[in-house]
């Protein structure tokens, strides 16, 4: 068995150049959970109250202790190393000697505690050893409880061209990830631990003559008698490599490892000189497994980290199906499995990738999205269904068939019988209870239905479904913009966000342009004689219904000597009309500062046949326009 | 007593209860002029209601935001009693407007009092893809009114969208060019609408009522649109054309 290891330190921080401390507050006792590599130059050291930390240095800098987080980033780099092979073990290296006996032989338990709250306890426990403790500076005393990464590669090494190519890139991804960490290849899994400890290490691999032999001897023989795979074991040889290296890098718990630095024994091989049956009695039943797995005398089997699996679920079919009635089938099928997995982790699906297999054609691919998480088989079967008469549509109206399609066959739809479905989950989100109740029951709020048919309506018309939004301009071209309603933000599913943004932009500003009127009305300009434009209660301008792109028409004006009378007779489309009515001018001027320089002056003018159009005079030149209609 | 009236063709008697059920639950438009003409029930809701129009005038666009809005824009105006009041929630209720010639101008909706963040506008590329739409609009049942051109409509299609809106209860109202094509319907009022002659800051329309049962049929209404005071007012010709009262405010 072959494995690399990884020790990562801190990685927000540069830790070598700077003193910082990890500290843990527990009810008003600040302790010290892990010291910077300047810091413990101070002589800082774990297990110390920050006071006493800053007696030794003043300039230390304080950070929470977060192992919840720690754990979370670790499982993210672990997940990383997924790549180099199946087996990744997040190494929890702190069994004490009272678990170990409880567990027997069943091996390193992963320990709940995270390496604060395990300090603490040990200072309220009777602890077995603790009159063998020594000063807490002694070499023994460092810290031993570094999170290991353990990557079991055999077999990775064909794939990747070496064992010293995939350290190599590890090496430099960690580099890139701003990780300090040293990675060393080993036979055991205590073996690679060990030697992380030794710089010279760091990066190589050992035995560095190691033979695939070896190492296709120790996995083949797994499975054997357990002689006969001790005596293979015994083959890999690790103890000379071993032998210099101080007893704590066993991974061993610190009062052991204090109590054998007090004995006199620094190192493994001092350690492998003392009788092997007394070893229990005497430091419990800890050491002795750790030494025999370092040297590969005891097997040690990893506990890799569970990959996240995507919930997918299709169905491959030897021949081409032509009846529509079964592909319902086998969709409505598919789709609840689908939420049967769903529903196991607790999730809803935002995007859903569809795959219709088709038998002589490339599959058709189609990628729903939708406006909020949803596990429910009718509304994702209802999806689907729109997804595909669209497909339809398409295809029908791509080979342009004079008769109508019929709808009983897949050719006549897809213009292919089809081979089979698939299912893909890209997106999820968990989702709570509330809202599943909510989709179980056929009385929808609000909100959730107008959800519901934006996304179907998105789903076939793409960017054809629109919100409007006002702009601050005089313009009347450019008062608006348009852009497609956004239903979905995954904030809501971190449970801060409440409404939709858009709605809530526009509910602030109207409320604040409320009550900016409501302030001035009751201070100072609660009179009759302050016009009403001042008072807030200014009158919205007319503005037609209907407004087109300006189209040049020719106007007859009521004499005047500055050309500007009013309208009184419209040319357009090749008729004459008189004009009855003509309210205005209203003067729009330009954007002067956008490059716009023409100010328009606008006329509600009816003509003879009773319509009412909103037409405009460029004053620059004269021309006259039509913009719109009050239809 | 009994009511009789006619639907898709049957007669079907309506008991006295629910004659007056349905006059409770009448849904007022907020026009005295206007009520008066409409079916006993008003302008109903779960109903598709057509506004017809000559081929050579434009849409009557206005006239169908102020009866799509009718049940939000009431409160605001006289805090008159409807059958809308029943349904608060209607005021947050989304409206679907489908403009497929891009000529729409939402600002002009703002102004009559209709929030842009609960309009919608669809832009459909082909007619069956707004035929399609139009029906999940109209089945949808929080949406509060859907307004949409439609010019030629199968039976079947007509059917199909009256279905839809009785699922949804909202209100759906077709705009549609008075030609050969609108002989097909399913609408419970059917109008035709004109410009009518003005005044210098007043525009006119004339309601025809086409179709209702239970309603004049037949009967004109002007309605007038001040743009000064931004009133809109239903006048009655024969009756004389009272009306300050009548009158609501459209601005919100």
């Amino acid at each position: 068995m072959t494995n690399g290891e990884c020790r990562v330190g801190h990685s927000t921080l540069d830790t070598r150049h700077s003193t910082f401390l990890l500290i843990r507050t527990t009810a008003n006792r600040q302790v010290v959970v892990h010291v910077s590599d300047e810091a413990a130059r101070h002589g800082i050291r774990p297990g110390m109250m920050v006071a006493q930390a800053r007696a030794m240095c003043a300039s230390i800098e304080l950070i929470e202790h977060e192992p919840d987080r720690d754990h979370v980033a670790m499982e993210a780099l672990a997940r990383w190393m997924l790549r180099f092979t199946p087996i990744v073990a997040i190494g929890e290296c702190r069994v004490s000697n009272d678990e170990c006996r409880m567990n027997g032989k069943s091996g390193a338990r992963v320990q709940p505690f995270s390496q604060g709250e395990r300090l603490i306890f040990e200072g309220v426990s009777a602890h077995p050893r603790q009159q063998l403790r020594v000063k807490p500076d002694s070499h023994a005393a460092r810290s031993t409880q570094h999170a290991a990464i353990f990557l079991d590669l055999t077999g990775s090494q064909y794939v990747f061209g070496g064992y010293q190519n995939i350290l190599g890139q590890l090496a430099l991804a960690m580099k890139r990830f701003g990780v300090r960490a040293n990675i060393v290849a080993a036979p055991t899994v205590g073996a690679a631990y060990a030697l992380t400890f030794d710089d010279r290490w760091n990066g190589k691999v050992l035995p560095p003559a190691i033979s695939r032999n070896a190492t296709r001897c120790a996995s083949s023989l797994a499975s054997k008698s357990e002689d006969a795979q001790r005596v293979a074991l015994r083959l890999l040889d690790v103890e000379p490599y071993l032998d210099p290296l101080p007893p704590f890098t066993l991974r061993i718990d610190d009062a052991t490892a204090a109590a054998l630095t007090h004995l006199g024994i620094t190192s493994i091989r001092l350690l492998r000189k003392l009788p092997r049956d007394q070893l229990p009695a005497r430091f419990g039943p800890l050491l002795l497994k750790r030494l025999n797995q370092a040297l590969g005398i005891e097997p040690e089997p990893l506990t890799p980290i569970r990959p996240i699996e995507s919930i997918a679920s299709g169905v491959e079919f030897d021949f081409g199906v032509d009846s529509l009635e079964s592909l319902w089938g086998v969709i409505r099928e598919h789709l609840d499995q689908i939420v049967q997995r769903l529903i196991r982790i607790g999730h809803g699906a935002r995007v859903i990738e569809f795959d219709l297999l088709l038998q002589n054609r490339p599959a058709i691919t189609q990628t729903i999205e939708l406006s909020r998480p949803s596990r429910d088989p009718k509304r994702l079967l209802r999806l689907v269904r729109i997804t595909l008469e669209q497909l339809a549509t398409d295809q029908g109206s791509a080979r342009a068939s004079p008769s109508r399609p019929r709808k009983s066959r897949a050719r006549d739809l897809f213009g292919d019988r089809f081979t089979g479905v698939r299912f893909r989950v890209i997106q999820s989100f968990r989702i709570r209870e509330d809202q599943i109740t909510l989709l179980d029951c056929d009385d929808l709020t609000l909100e959730a239905s107008t959800a519901d048919l934006l996304e179907r309506l998105q789903l076939r018309l793409k960017d054809c479904v629109t919100q409007a939004h006002p702009i601050e301009s005089h313009l009347p071209e450019r008062a608006w913009s348009i852009s497609s309603p956004t239903s979905f933000s995954p904030r809501r599913y971190g449970g801060t966000e409440k409404k939709r943004g858009s709605t809530n932009l526009h509910e602030s500003t109207r409320i604040q342009f409320k009550s900016f009127v409501k302030i001035r009305e009751d201070s100072w300009m609660n009179s009759s004689s302050v016009p009403p434009y001042l008072r807030g209660e200014f009158l919205p301008k007319a503005r037609p219904i209907s407004l087109t792109d300006p189209n040049e028409i020719f106007v007859i004006v009521s004499p005047s000597h500055d050309r500007d009378g009013r309208p009184i007779g419209v040319t357009m489309e090749g008729r004459h009309h008189r004009v009855n009515h003509a309210r205005g001018p209203e003067r729009i001027a330009g954007e002067w500062w956008a490059g716009r320089n023409k100010t328009r002056d606008y006329f509600d003018i009816e003509l003879d046949n009773a319509r009412r159009l909103w037409v405009f005079r460029v004053i620059e030149n004269g021309r006259w326009f039509s913009h719109g209609e009050f239809a | 007593m009994q009511l009789i009236s006619a639907h898709a063709g049957k007669l079907i008697r309506l008991r006295e209860q629910e004659a007056t059920a349905a006059h409770v639950a009448r849904v007022t438009t907020g026009l005295d002029a206007l009520d008066a003409v409409l079916p006993p029930d008003g302008l109903r809701r779960g109903a598709i209601h057509e506004l017809l129009h000559s081929p050579q005038h434009p849409q009557p666009r206005f006239i169908a935001a102020s009866l799509g809005i009718a049940d939000c824009r009431l409160p605001i105006a006289e805090q008159k009693t409807s059958g809308f009041g029943n349904r608060q929630s209607t005021i947050d209720n989304p409206i679907i407007w489908f403009d497929p010639d891009h000529t729409l101008y939402p600002p002009a909706l703002a102004a009559m009092g209709i929030d842009l963040a609960r309009l919608y506008i669809i832009r459909p590329r082909t007619y069956a893809d707004l035929l399609w739409a139009l029906t999940e609009c109209l089945r949808c049942t929080a949406v509060s009114a859907t307004v949409c051109p439609v010019d030629r409509l199968s039976r079947v299609e007509a059917r199909k969208l009256q279905l839809a809106i009785e699922t949804g209860g909202g209100i759906g109202l077709l705009l549609r060019p008075n030609n050969s094509n609108a002989q097909i319907y399913a609408a419970a009022t059917r109008w035709l609408i004109e410009p009518a002659a003005g005044e210098r800051s007043l525009q006119r329309w004339k309601m025809q009522l086409l179709h209702g049962h239970g309603g004049r049929v037949g009967s004109v209404i002007y309605l007038e649109h001040d743009r000064e005071t931004h009133l809109l007012r239903a006048v009655d010709p024969l009756a004389g054309g009272s009306g300050r009262k009548e009158a609501i405010k459209i601005a919100g």
